[in-house]
């Protein structure tokens, strides 16, 4: 079973509020609604988060079935990689308990705390070896620019930690506002040697904050990978990165 | 239902409060926070009449897993020393309305390792390392390895010298993906290596360990290190290993520690430190006598330019008087 599990994730980062298109907390909901959690990881550094970022940083996740963090920019790397797991935990989590309910009809809190260990400890080998696909969705907005260097450095990091778990995954990075559209552009690796965090280096952060038409856009990358997996043969050979 | 609002606080509990399991129904009675992390707060609380450490966090997963991992260390065969607290019970409270997750261990007493240190004098730093890395080393023959190994999760006792892992959350069995670590004791942060679980994994983080306790690298340091690549960060430790060399005999061992291509395991950390400890009977008498040299020639820095000034000013102004006296 662990081996076939796919889950799909979006991972957003940004340290302000969205101020044009389509609303994310919506675009959250339809995330989920096809399998696809959404988290939040807010940065606070110079304030330009405020009140109104934080709430609709928790909304987005309350709404995307994921989770939130409000941090610095120093410790972005840890959280990248606390919420990525915590995450992948929290969905596993729960379809294990959808398997339970429809089993004995008992989430697993409602179990006993003996029966509970050994739930555990197959969400956590699920966790390591079920298959990830990961869309970081990047807020370049103006006010990103001094960050960029740390955020750049935290998705290196993102990927060491990925390449560390044995199961496969595939890693699409968008960045907003788009250069060329009005939602996210979609960064591919062309070099397979090299790491999707070097093409950061060459974005210079501007503009406003489409946080909605930027996740929408990750939402149809992911369901669009799931496609594309379901066409593959089995045992077929897969590429790192898919972009 | 299982709801991922509950990410969002982690209870407060208040001293005085009791509380009750719902499973094995005992009461604690909490006495004060001992500490919070990002993955819940730890509170130290009466069960019966013995303290414990009651841990309570939103994540069921990552505490049935802990209780897991303590209880296999506590009844395992090779466990020949106590490398962390003793479990009491897993179980669940309601808390305004929500059931919450709460692991209840025995409480250690003890301070962080790096206090510990900054208490006793940096020469105890081999006998720590020496105790740690016994530890590590029955974890690794379980095929273990601690991963998220840094001061606030490594305690010691004032009295005894004991030392004892808490926190077991980041323990990780080998092959697997390391689940929590620390910047700046994390290998592939440093461009030292890959996050996988091993025991060299361990070895390098207690190698930065010991650098953090002879040789600290600043938390603005760090900071400024995450905003650039691995390949810098590996530079920069290597240069600051290297300025720092002579400041601890303890270094030299911390250099291979933490050395690009793993040579040493919790074993060979072992040899080393023990080593280390049997020369110093005879070494810190010796080092007093052949070790003049430890008087350190201090280069002219900015205070002695400014001492140069005040004095020649002071003898101008006195020749002035004179002369004015004179005149």
């Amino acid at each position: 079973m662990s081996s076939e599990t796919v889950l799909r994730q979006i991972l957003l980062v940004t340290d302000g509020c969205s101020n044009v298109g389509s609303d994310p907390v919506r675009a959250a909901k339809t995330g989920i609604s096809r399998g696809i959690s959404t988290s939040v990881i807010g940065i606070v550094d110079d304030g330009s988060l405020g009140e109104q970022g934080k709430r609709e940083a928790y909304e987005i996740a309350e709404a995307g079935g994921g989770m939130c963090r409000i941090i610095s920019v120093a410790d972005l790397s840890m959280t990248m990689q606390m919420v990525t797991r915590q995450t992948m935990q929290l969905t596993l989590q729960q379809v294990v308990n959808e398997e339970l309910r429809n089993l004995i009809g008992k989430p697993t809190d409602e179990l006993a705390p003996d029966v509970r260990t050994k739930v555990a400890a197959m969400v956590d080998t699920m966790a390591e070896e079920s298959e990830l696909h990961m869309a970081l969705v990047i807020d370049v907005s103006a006010s990103m620019a001094s960050k960029m260097a740390s955020v750049r450095e935290a998705v290196r990091d993102m990927e060491f930690g990925l390449k560390a778990r044995s199961g496969r995954y595939h890693l699409y990075v968008f960045t907003y506002p788009s250069a060329y559209s009005m939602s996210a552009d979609e960064h591919v690796l062309e070099d397979q040697s090299g790491s999707i965090a070097d093409i950061l280096a060459h974005i210079r952060p501007a503009g406003n904050t489409p946080t909605g038409p930027a996740l929408l856009a990750a939402i149809d990358r992911l369901l669009a990978s799931f496609v594309e997996r379901g066409k593959e043969d089995a045992g077929g050979h897969m590429r790192d990165y898919v972009v | 239902m299982f709801d991922p609002l509950r990410e969002k606080k982690t209870p407060v509990l208040s001293p005085g409060m009791v509380i009750q399991g719902k499973w094995k129904h005992q009461t604690y009675r909490v006495v004060r926070l001992l500490g919070q992390g990002a993955n819940g707060s730890v509170y130290l609380v009466w069960r019966d009449q013995v303290q414990a450490a009651l841990k309570i966090g939103p994540d069921v997963t990552a505490l049935a897993l802990e209780y897991t991992h303590l209880e296999n260390l506590a009844i395992h065969p090779l466990s020949t020393c106590k490398l962390g607290p003793a479990v009491f019970e897993l179980d669940d409270i309601a808390f305004q309305g929500v059931s919450w997750s709460i692991l209840v261990m025995e409480y250690i007493a003890g301070i962080p390792i790096d206090q510990f240190i900054q208490d006793k004098g940096s020469n105890w730093v081999p006998l720590c390392l020496l105790k740690i890395a016994r530890m590590m080393e029955q974890l690794h023959a379980l095929g273990y390895s601690f991963c998220d190994l840094k001061p606030a999760n490594i305690l010691f006792d004032v009295q005894t010298a004991q030392a004892r892992f808490v926190d077991f959350g980041g323990i990780t069995h080998h092959t697997q993906a390391v689940k929590e670590f620390t910047e700046a004791y994390d290998r592939a942060w440093w461009g030292r290596g890959s996050r996988k679980a091993d025991g060299y994994y361990d070895v390098f983080a207690l190698g930065m360990l010991g650098v953090q306790l002879v040789a600290p690298i600043s938390r603005k340091a760090i900071e400024y290190l995450s905003t650039k690549a691995p390949l810098e960060r590996d530079f920069w430790l290597d240069e600051h290993l290297r300025t720092h060399r002579l400041i601890d005999k303890v270094v030299p061992t911390l250099i291979k520690m933490v050395a690009r291509i793993p040579s040493m395991d919790s074993k060979a950390v072992i040899a080393d430190m023990t080593n280390l400890l049997g020369k110093k009977g005879d070494l810190s008498v010796k080092n007093e006598m052949i070790l003049p040299a430890k008087k350190v020639w201090r280069r002219f820095d900015v205070t002695d330019w400014w001492l140069l000034v005040a004095v020649f000013t002071f003898v101008s102004v006195l020749f002035l008087l004179l002369w004015i006296g004179r005149s």
